[in-house]
């Protein structure tokens, strides 16, 4: 695919992110879009003006993706106070925190590495509240 | 909700337009802003004719600064020849059909198209009709 073709490519990835992560939010798509659109048009961006058109490529790529996937926007409705509902989408990155579960391996001194916190070699145990 | 009102500023001002249509042009593009989110304010149908892709087609582009009369639209309309665009602005208007019609278009098939008939023509073929018993306010 020529450069072009790629950065076009890019380019609708970006647009159909924005739909994505800010459904149902006029505005904010609005805003993202043309910002989007307008970086797009310039020969140079004077944001990072030293990057390739490939690497402004890839950046534009990174930022579709992290718009699909980390941003959630929640709407407060009805007169409860503080609390919100969040737009959780079917692209949205869900953690499930196994990494901080797990044990992790021996340090270099032979003891055992921490799993977390200033405790030290005590596992954590996950609570989970509800309520 | 504000759609709704939206909608009933829409109809009362486009009367005659929404007339001619063969469908009501989706309210979403009565709003001055190129862009809208996907919620689609007609109703589901099984399938589409190309008639229908096509008026539907013409309603979205719209929305965007035209440097012809939309009437003068047609399958053989090309978007940067005839219509003025450069190749960001008819992207704009792919990822808008993409909205309107719930299709995706095929990165091969987005860099060569060059002609709202293209469009319509790949719309056709990769249009799924919506369930039926979904709710299309709800979808």
């Amino acid at each position: 695919m020529s450069l072009a073709k790629q950065a076009l490519s890019a380019y609708r990835g970006a647009l159909r992110a924005t739909s994505i992560a800010f459904n149902n939010d006029v505005a904010m798509l609005q805003a993202a879009r043309t910002q989007i659109k307008t970086k797009m048009a310039l020969e140079v961006d004077p944001d990072m003006p030293d990057k390739s058109v490939e690497e402004r490529i890839k950046h534009l790529n990174d930022v579709s993706l992290f718009l699909r996937r980390n941003i959630v926007q929640g709407r407060k409705e009805g007169d409860e106070e503080n609390k919100y509902f969040l737009n959780i989408h079917e692209d949205t990155e869900l953690g499930d925190n196994d990494d901080i579960k797990k044990k992790k391996g021996k340090n270099s001194f032979g003891g055992e590495m921490a799993s977390g916190g200033c405790c030290g070699g005590g596992e954590i145990k996950m609570n989970e509240r509800r309520g | 909700m504000h759609y709704k009102m939206l909608r009933l500023a829409y109809s009362m001002r486009n009367v005659t337009k929404v007339a001619r249509a063969v469908r009501p042009v989706p309210a979403a593009r009565m709003q001055p802003v190129r862009f809208m989110n996907g919620v689609k304010f007609y109703s589901s149908t099984s399938s589409l004719t190309k008639e229908d892709v096509l008026a539907r087609s013409i309603s979205v582009l719209n929305s965007f600064e035209l440097k012809v009369p939309s009437s003068s639209i047609g399958m053989e309309t090309e978007f940067i020849k005839d219509l003025g665009m450069d190749s960001l602005d008819y992207n704009d208007v792919l990822v808008a059909l993409e909205e309107e019609f719930d299709v995706v278009f095929d990165d091969n098939v987005a860099n060569e198209i060059k002609s709202v008939g293209e469009c319509v023509d790949y719309i056709l073929k990769n249009y799924t009709p919506a369930e039926e018993s979904l709710d299309p306010e709800i979808r």
